[in-house]
């Protein structure tokens, strides 16, 4: 089921002197089964954007529509309440927000308050917990004896738990050592193509977004600037930073060697391909 | 040779308790660590999460004292009870999140706290503050809101309200993790602007390889204690080691072990794209 955001405009302290624009007109669909990247500076409206998606903000102006229907209309309660439910929301630092004395009891919070038969919920959790990469070994353990990287992974299969059609992951991997952090994209890109999941990750690191989504949304001052695929968003270098944002050092390397006279496609914005493209420009083959 | 800091088999253990309160046994999170840390010297300690790094950082400026060995900074030992505010004033530390370390409704204020607290004269206060806040390049927002910075303002002021105590040493733990790519490039400006023109001693915690590559010296910590220490280049070369110990090394110098692996003989110890470029064309 498709999300659109239909020129949604909003203001926080609407009417006072502090009133102030956090979306601008701001229009996207999004459609089952992507992977996106959302972008931008601190204060670039990514956060706002996102609490429209499920519903914790209503828009100041424009409509959001789940599957062509809108989710702010006066009578449509009940549909806000289920669009909380199909599009999970992982929060920054979600480990914060573990509070249960087990792991179980922290993944099962979810569809507990969904009020599912005690057998459905035994079964999400455990495949929530599956799909995180934490075993039967974690079940009866209290969260907090667990490392960062672990905990953050309870968090996420929390929202799992519940089975959303969206899963919006707002800076996933701050603060988590590199291994942390390539084990839990590489357990969201699975999750995805497993499930068919939609999945928005909001992130701070250029590198992470172009590794891993097939289409970036970039913020700045409340609009939005591009939505495209990465290898046409990371093309515009100028722009970007000066938005405060950056390309990855891969498309800088593009850059660098372009100016130097060398073919490498403009799109090209991630090391596998970037090892490619080079070997066939300066491997054996191509110097004899 | 003087040294900062000195920590010779530094051990630091803390109780793990079961749900009933009653202890179960003992985490080493240090355990037996030596490091010098030259005056003037910008040393980049790396290491997975729960590898000891933000535990040694807190012994630095004596919010943990250690369970045996011991840590001088400055020549005083942590240990001694009538030397901790000096070491305090001394060693000052910036955190992860810019919102925790703010308390001021102004920016200014919240600069003046430091030395405030320290019971510096008023005139010495406003002559630091100004002086702290021209270093990071806030000086336009002396009279502003910290709320309505962005994070890597708010990074530089808490960097400026540890300058206002006059430190020898800052210790910065995962001072970018949630900054966006240009407030990561204000912090590093101002660090490396710190450590070059005002000779301060820097200890950098981070998971941002880019950023390290940038310092003196690279420290990488696993189980409590130094398991690497060296020159960027020397640390980053090694790419095997790195990534057994759950690290990263610099995109550039990523792509150099993976082309050499494909025959193409571009240096290992390349750390930059326009190190890297050069090599390329150096090839041709």
């Amino acid at each position: 089921m498709p999300i659109e955001v239909k020129d949604v405009s909003y203001l926080y302290e609407a009417g006072t002197p502090f009133e102030k624009e956090a979306l601008s007109h701001v229009s996207l669909t999004i459609e089952q089964g992507e992977f996106i990247g959302l972008i931008g500076h601190t204060g670039s409206g990514k956060s706002t954007l996102i609490q429209h998606l499920n519903a914790l903000l209503a828009p100041s102006s424009g409509q959001v529509l789940y599957n062509g229907q809108d989710i702010f209309e006066e009578s449509a309660k009940e549909r806000r309440r289920q669009i909380r439910q199909k599009v999970g929301l992982v929060f920054q630092y979600p480990e914060h927000q573990l509070f249960e004395m087990t792991v179980w009891k922290d993944v099962a919070f979810g569809p507990t308050n969904m009020k599912l038969s005690e057998s459905e919920i035994k079964e999400r959790v455990e495949w929530a917990m599956e799909l995180v990469g934490l075993g039967p070994e974690y079940y009866e353990k209290s969260p907090f004896d667990l490392s960062g990287g672990q905990k953050r992974r309870v968090a996420v299969a929390g929202v799992l738990a519940m089975q959303p059609e969206y899963l919006i992951l707002d800076e996933p991997a701050a603060g988590l050592d590199p291994r942390g952090r390539d084990d839990l994209f590489d357990r969201i890109a699975m999750l995805r193509d497993k499930t068919g999941m939609t999945v928005v990750l909001v992130s701070h690191s250029m590198e992470d977004v172009a590794r891993y989504v097939d289409r970036i949304l970039v913020m700045d001052h409340g609009h939005l600037r591009y939505d495209d695929t990465p290898g046409e968003v990371f093309q515009h270098k100028e722009e970007l930073e000066a938005m405060g944002l950056a390309v990855p050092k891969i498309a800088e390397l593009g850059v660098m060697l372009r100016r130097k006279g060398y073919d490498i496609p403009k799109d090209i914005i991630r090391m596998e391909e970037m090892e490619d493209v080079l070997v066939r420009l300066f491997g054996k083959e191509a110097r004899s | 040779m003087e040294f900062m800091i000195e920590a010779k088999e530094l051990t630091f253990e803390y109780p793990v308790y079961d749900e009933n309160g009653s202890e179960t046994g003992t985490v080493r999170a240090v355990d037996q660590m030596n490091i010098l840390v030259q005056k003037g010297e910008f040393v980049a300690v790396l290491g997975h999460n729960g590898s000891g790094k933000s535990t040694f950082a807190r012994h630095i400026n004596a919010l943990f004292l250690p369970t045996s060995g011991t840590i001088t900074v400055d020549g005083m030992d942590t240990r001694d009870d009538t030397k901790i505010w000096d070491i305090r004033k001394d060693a000052g530390m910036v955190f992860q999140n810019p919102d925790n370390q703010i308390i001021a409704s102004v920016v200014e204020e919240d600069v003046a706290f430091g030395p405030e607290n320290l019971g510096f004269a008023p005139a010495k206060i406003r002559e630091n503050v100004d002086a702290s806040l021209k270093s990071v390049h806030m000086e336009a927002y002396r009279e502003a809101s910290p709320n309505k910075l962005s994070g890597g303002q708010k990074q530089r002021v808490a960097v400026a309200g540890i300058l206002a105590m006059e430190p020898e040493c800052i210790i910065l733990d995962e001072p970018t993790a949630m900054l966006d790519p240009s407030g990561r490039r204000e912090v590093m400006e101002t660090i490396e602007y710190l450590n070059r023109e005002k000779k301060m001693t820097i200890i950098y915690i981070t998971h941002h390889m880019e950023e390290a590559a940038r310092a003196d010296r690279i420290v990488v910590m696993d189980h409590g204690h130094v398991v690497m220490s060296g020159k960027p280049r020397q640390v980053f070369t090694q790419v095997d080691r790195m990534k057994e110990l759950g690290l990263d090394v610099p995109q550039a110098t990523e792509l150099a072990w993976r082309l050499r692996k494909r025959g193409i003989m571009v240096p290992q110890d390349i750390m930059t794209m326009e190190e890297m470029t050069e090599a390329l064309c150096r090839l041709k």
